[in-house]
């Protein structure tokens, strides 16, 4: 058979799409046509729900998709990282069990790695599992895990050995959240939205055929995790078609993301909202005032290079150069930019910026920037970590003296 | 749009580059920094033989018709090796005043002089305290020649010409001219400033003949447009200089050894270097931006441009104190390499206009764009 090109994929995939894409299919028949016809996720193995299809003919697919307004799989929250770690170290049963749910969007997923006393240094995690002779047994907490609340399963970086160095000791699982040992709590933010959760484990437990890869390879998976989430792969919802269409099928697709992004309706308050300096200024006539002026310049500019390294990141990466430190550095500017937009808006809204709510300048908008940007610098890595991360990979120096790595039982912990 | 330079730009890097650091260590700059001298003469006569000069000149003009990326390569270099050379008065400013305003036979006298390095141009523009404005300007011609006094003027004591910003009655408040400076109605006198590895002077002129370059009441408006292309460039040399300034601090940190374990292992350090790549590779991408708006003559050029100059002025500056910081005290002294970088970044951070200016011009530059 001849290799895919461009022309015979977007011929195969339009057919198949005329013969078979129906809006008043239930979002999960229509998901199903779309695992066992391999069109719903063209780059994975055929084997598993795919085509085996390179990157660029995936996009040809997409874009045939959003060219008729068709639905695709579940792409939000965690479940693509959940997907893409069980496709590169789960068995045959995982495969079987969770992947097609996935696609289908009838299981939701979480990420159970960070823990109260191990945020930067997640390999000290403590939270424990132990093998009773016929099962797991799991005991301990996970805290910053977004979507506990509602869903299914989730990815757990749990103890295994107490005796081997930290990063040694880990095993990763998929534990069922649906049972009697998982409390999940939600946890409160200073600008008063509680988009995580705390999850409680208290004799939970776990069936031996859901470990993943082996025993202490636990660190190894959940960097294969943490690999696809730093490439976007664990996606914000966003519909691959317009928005706004009407029918039973979109309706469906449009309360599944609405219950995903709940957790993020903040997210841009949290960036700093650079769009508003400009024509807050202008709105409030401040813009007239040297000083603002001079601050919003400096915010347009740090947010302007920003955008220019962001975009050279992704001109490098699409000439197949190997990722560099642009991550460490993006997430850098980002806590400068929300650092120097929290400024501004202060600057440009005075006593105004104090007011919450309605009260508030644009119904409190400039208020929950203030309360959000502190998030920025500690979110997904705080800027110590980066800088170390530059210093030592880029820069290429050397590591502190370390303190843990003799057996973690030994290793000094904070006390929970 | 290109966010990295080409092959051929890279290979030309790496020629300009293995060039300087053969023939522009820290031992050149510091000769000129202690001695009398004005620039390394040697120098300039081997950067003119290697065709930088004639860059892009047009071939019509014994040039040698490149683009601004060629041009912007050979800037970081010089940057990086803080060149003591009138290289950024000749090819950034009065080269470029030139090529935008200049009539046919103005052409046709200085750009293969300029190209073939037999002439120097620099570019006058302050008078003092204060930035410039038409309302400030001071020199004014009349039809006897230009007359008043410009200080500093970056290399006009070696200079052959030297385009004059001088105040107009009409139009927007200047007009530019080209005043041979080889005349006895112009009296330069050196003047000493913190960067002594770029000469300076103060120049007066009485009566000076003068021609016109361009229209007369359009001074102003050319002015912004040099400025627009000359500080992507000076912009160019600022990365390349605040990256010789980590580099520097980043090989003493690995080397000195503090309370037992080299000092590049501490946080404390790391994460002021870290700073410096951050800030510097963040200007870069400006500079990238800018030397694609300014090889394709495109509309965003004024606010690629003040992105460009206010991100390498802030990149520069924290490198070069930070620098000296890393290195502790003998950073501070005339022993120490540190003080080149950091006397270079307060000149560039001045030349063209301050940091403060080129935010107000950035701020006035999208609130157009918007209106547009």
């Amino acid at each position: 058979m001849n290799d895919p090109t461009e022309g015979s994929v977007r011929e195969e995939v339009r057919t198949w799409l005329a013969d078979n894409w129906d809006p008043n299919l239930s979002l999960v028949d229509w998901r199903n046509k779309l695992a066992d016809s391999g069109w719903g996720v063209p780059g994975w193995p055929k084997q598993w729900y795919g085509r085996d299809l390179h990157a660029v003919l995936a996009s040809t697919v997409e874009e045939e998709f959003a060219a008729i307004n068709a639905v695709g799989v579940a792409r939000t929250g965690i479940r693509m990282l959940a997907a893409a770690t069980i496709l590169e170290h789960g068995t045959d049963v995982h495969k079987k069990k969770f992947l097609r749910r996935i696609l289908t969007g009838e299981d939701t997923w979480c990420q159970l790695f960070s823990e109260p006393g191990s945020g930067s240094d997640l390999a000290g995690a403590t939270t424990r599992a132990d093998y009773d002779g016929e099962k797991w047994i799991i005991n301990g907490q996970k805290v910053w895990t977004t979507s506990a609340h509602h869903a299914d399963y989730g990815l757990l970086l749990a103890r295994t050995d107490w005796d081997l160095p930290k990063h040694q000791g880990l095993t990763y699982f998929i534990l069922n959240m649906k049972q009697p040992g998982v409390d999940v709590h939600q946890l409160r933010q200073m600008n008063g939205h509680a988009s995580f959760n705390q999850v409680f484990f208290t004799d939970a437990q776990i069936a031996p055929q859901y470990q993943v890869d082996e025993k202490g390879a636990g660190w190894k998976v959940a960097m294969t995790t943490l690999a696809h989430e730093r490439r976007g792969a664990g996606g914000l919802g966003r519909a691959n078609h317009d928005s706004g269409l009407t029918g039973p099928i979109y309706e469906e697709e449009r309360k599944e993301i609405a219950t995903v992004m709940e957790p993020y309706k903040w997210y841009p308050q949290r960036a700093g909202r650079v769009d508003l300096a400009l024509p807050r200024a202008r709105e409030t006539g401040r813009i007239e005032d040297a000083n603002v002026r001079q601050e919003i310049a400096k915010l347009l500019i740090m947010s302007k290079s920003a955008g220019w390294t962001a975009q050279r990141a992704r001109a490098a990466q699409e000439q197949g150069m190997p990722q560099g430190p642009e991550g460490s550095l993006s997430k850098l500017a980002a806590s400068n930019v929300a650092r120097q937009a929290s400024r501004v808006h202060t600057l440009i809204s005075g006593a105004d910026a104090l007011l919450t709510g309605s009260d508030g300048a644009m119904d409190g908008v400039i208020a929950e920037i203030l309360v959000s940007v502190p998030a920025t610098s500690i979110a997904g890595g705080t800027d110590e970590i980066q800088r170390n991360i530059i210093a030592e990979r880029v820069l290429g120096m050397e590591k502190e003296p370390r303190f843990d790595t003799g057996p973690f039982k030994d290793v000094p912990k904070n006390v929970t | 749009m290109n966010f990295e330079f080409s092959e051929e730009q890279n290979l030309l890097r790496e020629q300009a580059g293995g060039f300087l650091g053969d023939h522009c260590s820290t031992k050149v700059v510091r000769k000129i920094l202690d001695g009398e001298e004005s620039y390394d003469q040697e120098l300039w006569a081997k950067v003119v033989e290697m065709g930088w000069t004639a860059t892009v000149i047009p071939e019509e003009f014994d040039g040698l018709g490149l683009s601004y990326l060629e041009l912007s390569v050979i800037a970081e270099e010089l940057g990086r090796a803080f060149a003591p050379l009138p290289f950024s008065s000749s090819v950034y400013l009065a080269t470029e005043a030139l090529i935008a305003a200049g009539s046919n036979g103005q052409k046709e006298e200085w750009l293969p002089k300029l190209a073939a390095g037999s002439a120097i141009g620099c570019f006058a523009v302050g008078e003092g305290t204060g930035q410039a404005t038409p309302k400030s300007l001071t020199t004014s011609a009349d039809g006897n020649g230009v007359s008043g006094s410009k200080i500093p003027v970056a290399d006009g004591d070696i200079a052959d010409f030297v385009v004059v910003i001088a105040a107009c009655a009409s139009g927007d408040g200047a007009s530019a001219y080209l005043v041979d400076l080889n005349q006895a109605s112009v009296s330069r006198e050196k003047v000493n400033t913190i960067d002594p590895s770029r000469s300076h002077a103060k120049l007066d002129f009485s009566s000076a003949s003068a021609e016109l370059l361009g229209n007369e009441g359009e001074g102003w408006a050319l002015l912004q447009k040099i400025y627009d292309r000359a500080a992507v460039l000076f912009a160019w040399e600022q990365v390349g200089g605040a990256e010789a300034a980590l580099e520097m601090a980043k090989e003493y940190a690995m080397g000195r050894f503090a309370f037992g374990r080299p000092i590049a292992t501490y946080q404390a350090i790391k994460h002021k270097l870290a700073n410096m790549y951050v800030k510097n590779t963040l200007a870069k991408s400006n500079c990238y931006y800018g030397a694609w708006a300014l090889s394709t003559d495109a509309a965003e050029l004024p606010i690629a441009a003040a992105t460009a100059r206010v991100a390498a002025i802030q990149a520069y500056y924290f490198a070069s104190k930070e620098n000296i910081q890393t290195h502790g005290g003998m950073g501070f002294t005339w022993e120490f390499d540190c003080q080149f970088p950091y006397r270079r970044s307060k000149l560039l951070s001045v030349n063209i206009g301050s940091e403060a200016t080129w935010q107000e011009k950035l701020i006035k530059a999208i609130e157009e764009d918007q209106a547009a």
